[in-house]
């Protein structure tokens, strides 16, 4: 409503101050005019006779005082006579006010509306009175042009309160609009920052405050943006794991437990106890395997992990992973193409190894082809390449997430619950060590970088 | 009324679910993905669907959207590890008439089955 507004708030203020400004001071004036003004005159023409008489009595001259009188009345509103005992006018002799009296007769103005003061004095042993006076009707007529005043007053009160509130509107009052409204934007979290107002006074550092104000929020509200939208990736991320652990734990434990029913009751190819005992053991096992990993993906994901680092030969810990895999190297008929040379890392050994061990066992385990796997180290890089049919199908970027499987049927029976190359991830990123998975061709590779990337 | 389309990619289960299902009198043929699963919905017919959820190449959800999408009445059973009410619930807005939650046991599946059997030949009634 624009009652609310600041600039009638100014304009109505004004003419509230204005108006009691004048009824106070033309009220004051009116009432104490009269009384101030017949004190005045009263002592005015006392103080006339008293100057008057003393003039006289100390020379004794009659028409020095003569002259005086003269000039009083001509020059003064006084009215100064000089009666003799029998109250007639000695001095001045032709007054216009006496012929007036003559002529209108008795119409002498009454107490209180004269002033008036006598005194006596002797010229010639004979005594006279000296008779000093002045109208007061004077008074009424300026109480009567005061009260006619009135509405021309009113009229200056209200163009000087208009005047008063556009110029505090331009001075004041604008700004503070602007900065009312660039407020407002603030609320609706608007960072624009359109609205200056230059002015070096307290309203322009208000608007400098609201505009530092305004970048700062901008700034918390794009970080809280940035961390609600890592919450809520982490959450889907955290989800997506519970149901992918649920499905890798429920399978086998579906599958046991329904082999068993089924041994029990005798159903189909289930008579074969001893086939379906033994599988189920090897399930066992491999459960028992999964759950392993799980716990050690928990525990590498744990934020507050310690790591002992000691300096370790990669070549050594390399030539001692691939003796554990000998077997499996054999049974697949697996060529190892190695190239490695001396090379000296300070690691946490436990951790690293899991690394390590996961690049050599994932390419001996799903290389396929012409079974090679090529290992090679030259002192910055640790490479691991081995043939994949599969490999332009694989989306590189998932495969490191959790229990993601870079086959297709995603069947047990081919082993592992893609956890292998989450924890590779999870052990290298806590030494900060870059590391890359990529194909070309048939082939896919995982490539360590094994200088600290903080370093 | 006895032919089912069982969808799932774990070998294992699915030879436990033809086991016992073809122990209770019911037909049984198996698909390890949605696509494989839908292409053989589109050429024959079947009296029950059961998938799984999470399969590769076209997973469970998909499969029931396409169903779905050209037979209202087929009745389907999902059969998931993942045991979440929102799962649960979201399988039922998608058109599956009933849940399984691995693992389960035989007499859960049977009972299941039996259970749509017995709703369909009341709703041909």
């Amino acid at each position: 409503m624009w009652t609310n507004s600041l600039t009638f708030k100014v304009f109505k203020n004004t003419i509230i101050i204005l108006f009691l400004t004048f009824v106070i001071t033309y009220g004051l004036v009116y009432l104490l005019l009269p009384e101030a003004y017949s004190k005045y005159v009263y002592d005015m023409v006392e103080e006339t006779k008293t100057k008057l008489t003393y003039t006289y009595e100390t020379s004794l001259d009659i028409n020095e005082l003569y002259t005086q009188i003269t000039d009083i009345n001509e020059n003064t509103q006084m009215d100064v006579s000089l009666l003799d005992s029998d109250d007639n006018v000695v001095f001045p002799q032709m007054r216009l006010s006496d012929e007036l009296l003559k002529i209108i007769g008795n119409t002498k103005p009454k107490e209180p509306l004269e002033a008036k003061s006598t005194g006596e004095l002797f010229y010639k042993n004979k005594p006279y009175t000296l008779k000093v006076s002045m109208v007061l009707s004077s008074v009424e007529d300026v109480k009567a042009s005061m009260l006619n005043l009135i509405p021309l007053m009113i009229l200056i009160i209200l163009i000087i309160s208009v005047l008063t509130a556009l110029f505090y509107t331009n001075l004041i009052v604008k700004p503070i609009l602007l900065l009312n409204k660039k407020a407002g934007k603030l609320a609706k979290l608007n960072f624009d920052n359109e609205i200056k107002i230059v002015t070096d006074d307290e309203l322009g550092q208000l608007s400098d405050s609201l505009d530092l104000m305004s970048n700062s929020l901008e700034k918390a509200l794009t970080e809280l943006e940035e961390d609600v939208r890592n919450a809520e990736l982490k959450e889907r991320e955290r989800r997506n794991y519970m149901s992918m652990m649920s499905h890798e734990l429920k399978t086998p434990l579906t599958i046991i437990k329904g082999q068993s029913e089924c041994m029990l009751n005798n159903i189909g190819v289930y008579k074969d106890h001893n086939k379906f005992l033994n599988e189920n053991i090897e399930i066992v096992s491999d459960l028992q395997n999964l759950v392993d990993q799980i716990l050690l993906s928990a525990k590498l994901d744990d934020v507050d992990i310690t790591i002992n680092k000691k300096e370790i030969n990669l070549k050594e810990l390399i030539l001692e992973i691939l003796a554990k895999y000998e077997l499996l190297i054999e049974e697949k008929d697996v060529k190892i193409s190695l190239d490695i040379v001396d090379t000296f890392i300070e690691v946490d050994i436990n951790l690293f190894k899991l690394g390590i061990k996961n690049m050599i066992e994932n390419a001996i385990k799903y290389c396929d082809g012409d079974n090679e796997v090529e290992i090679y180290l030259d002192g910055k890089t640790f490479e691991v390449t081995n043939q994949y049919s599969g490999a332009q199908e694989l989306n590189m970027k998932n495969l490191l997430k959790p229990f993601e499987r870079g086959e297709i049927s995603r069947n047990t029976k081919t082993g592992g619950h893609g956890l292998g190359l989450y924890i590779l991830k999870r052990a290298f990123t806590i030494h900060n060590l870059n590391f890359e998975l990529f194909t070309i061709d048939e082939k896919v590779t995982v490539k360590l970088y094994l200088e600290d990337e903080n370093e | 009324m006895n032919k089912i389309l069982l969808v799932e990619d774990e070998q294992h289960i699915a030879t436990l679910q033809i086991e016992i299902l073809s122990h209770a009198g019911y037909e049984v043929v198996h698909k390890i993905n949605g696509m494989e699963a839908y292409v053989e919905f589109k050429q024959n017919d079947f009296d029950y669907i059961i998938t799984d959820l999470m399969m590769p190449i076209m997973d469970g959800k998909q499969l029931i959207d396409l169903i779905r999408a050209n037979n209202k009445q087929i009745p389907i059973v999902v059969i998931s590890a993942l045991n979440d009410n929102f799962t649960k619930e979201r399988a039922k807005e998608l058109g599956a008439n009933s849940y399984l939650e691995k693992p389960f046991s035989i007499a859960e599946l049977v009972a299941t089955m039996d259970e749509l059997k017995i709703e369909s030949e009341v709703g041909e009634l």
